[in-house]
């Protein structure tokens, strides 16, 4: 293989082969070394939520953005809050928010920027439309469509796999500050459903944590109780039809308790 | 023009341009000699800046010796001078300030350059050295071009990069070098304190 030594290169010229890198080749570069990180974030082709502006993250692919995520868990910044939005329904989906922040968590809406990305567990026997791709997560390939900048649907042979693969893989790569578990079983494949809501519950931060059920009446009494049962919430917010109704009773603990469009005492 | 045509010439192996204008004559470090016109040199934002300094008339530049060039040697030297002759007259492009940079490498340039990647860094090196701005956008491109998707991993393969543990371990090295002077100093200072002495330096 041809080789270059990039590092040895004098400043100016290394900065320059830097600011002519394609974005996705510099968050790899910036990915290859913390060193190399650290350089890359001394020029305007920076890959920090620090230094880059919002129309830059905005522009970003699915997989940069992933990257990103990944690389601002390598900096260990506090001013970035990471978040994931873990929702278990027909459509199970990872939905990853960065948000970065300077000044405080009360600035104005200029001073914070926000990246955004999604990773959905399909079938692989599903008919998803768009050009089949793999990447590669925590080492292993994964068969991939990607959606749009911010949405990756993954395909796996056995959902209930793909969906613990996906969570262990957030545990190690991300640590996050705040997570939402949202549940909702309506159209949802009973066992199936019951097994993703588990392998979620293993891999959910309960500290802090929000838990959000939709259309609770089609919940079924045992996947109520998986999920409430002796977990202490931040929130709880229980969403149903205008008409619905729990069928049970259940018992739950949570700081707060938000009960929207939903017949039945709390 | 191909690069093989382009104007740079040996001393020792061409004959004087005809052509009126004042060619320079510049040395590499390893004693080979290079005539290049006004109009190259003024490529090199360093090179410009040094001959008007000198105020050079024709003669000056017939009978005084050969500018030295002590950094580089003469293989690069003919790469910059082939490059600054080809392109001479052009104007010096202005930073636009967009991200990435947009740089085209012309098919001259993509010939000069094709090869190994040891003579491509003298020729950056050079580039930075001398503020060719064009030589020094292409060649950095040319480098930047070697990421093109590329996994971290074969990253660091290409541009010989160390890893995060390589990196801790050199600082590891490196502090355990410096320690035994800093034993000695310490030991130096404690010394003198012992002897009554109150200023160490």
């Amino acid at each position: 293989m041809n080789r270059f030594p990039l590092l040895r290169l004098p400043y100016v010229a290394l900065r320059e082969v830097i600011l002519s890198t394609d974005r996705s080749d510099v968050i790899n570069l910036a990915l290859s070394s913390k060193n190399s990180c650290r350089i890359i974030n001394t020029t305007k082709n920076a890959v920090s939520m620090r230094k880059m502006s919002q129309d830059v993250i905005d522009e970003l692919g699915a997989v940069d953005r992933l990257k990103i995520g990944r690389l601002e868990n390598l900096e260990n910044s506090t001013n970035v809050i990471k978040t994931i939005n873990l929702e278990v329904s027909k459509h199970s989906t990872y939905k990853i928010s960065l948000l970065y922040f300077t000044g405080g968590p009360n600035v104005s809406l200029e001073q914070k920027k926000y990246l955004i990305f999604e990773l959905q567990v399909r079938s692989i026997k599903d008919k998803t439309e768009g050009k089949r791709k793999i990447i590669r997560l925590g080492g292993t390939d994964v068969p991939v469509i990607i959606k749009s900048k911010c949405e990756i649907c993954t395909l796996w042979e056995d959902i209930e796999f793909g969906a613990q693969f996906l969570s262990q893989h957030f545990l190690q790569l991300l640590k996050l500050n705040q997570s939402t578990l949202i549940v909702d079983p309506k159209g949802t494949d009973g066992s199936e459903f019951s097994g993703i809501l588990k392998i979620a519950l293993k891999s959910f931060s309960k500290e802090k944590s929000v838990l959000s059920i939709a259309n609770i009446e089609f919940m079924r009494d045992s996947d109520l109780k998986t999920v409430v049962h002796n977990i202490g919430y931040g929130t709880i917010r229980i969403i149903g039809d205008r008409d619905g109704r729990v069928r049970n009773t259940f018992e739950c603990e949570a700081r707060q308790l938000v009960n929207m469009r939903m017949r039945g005492r709390f | 023009m191909s690069v093989e045509n382009a104007p740079v010439v040996d001393v020792d192996e061409a004959a004087i341009p005809v052509e009126k204008k004042m060619y320079y004559r510049f040395e590499s470090n390893d004693k080979k000699e290079f005539r290049v016109s006004e109009l190259a040199i003024q490529q090199s934002e360093t090179l410009n800046r040094l001959v008007e300094a000198m105020g050079y008339t024709s003669e000056d530049v017939e009978n005084k010796p050969a500018i030295a060039i002590e950094n580089i040697d003469g293989k690069t030297l003919k790469l910059v001078f082939q490059w600054c002759e080809h392109h001479k007259g052009e104007a010096i492009p202005v930073d636009d300030g967009s991200v990435p940079k947009i740089v085209e490498i012309p098919e001259f340039d993509a010939k000069l350059m094709d090869i190994d990647n040891g003579l491509l860094f003298k020729l950056i090196w050079a580039a930075d050295y001398l503020n060719i701005v064009q030589l020094l956008n292409v060649s950095c491109k040319k480098v930047a071009n070697m990421a093109q998707g590329k996994t971290p991993a074969q990253l660091r393969r290409v541009y010989l990069l160390p890893s995060d543990e390589e990196d801790e371990a050199a600082k590891r090295a490196a502090q355990e070098a410096q320690d035994p002077r800093a034993r000695e100093v310490e030991e130096e200072f404690e010394e003198r304190k012992r002897q009554g002495g109150n200023s160490f330096f």
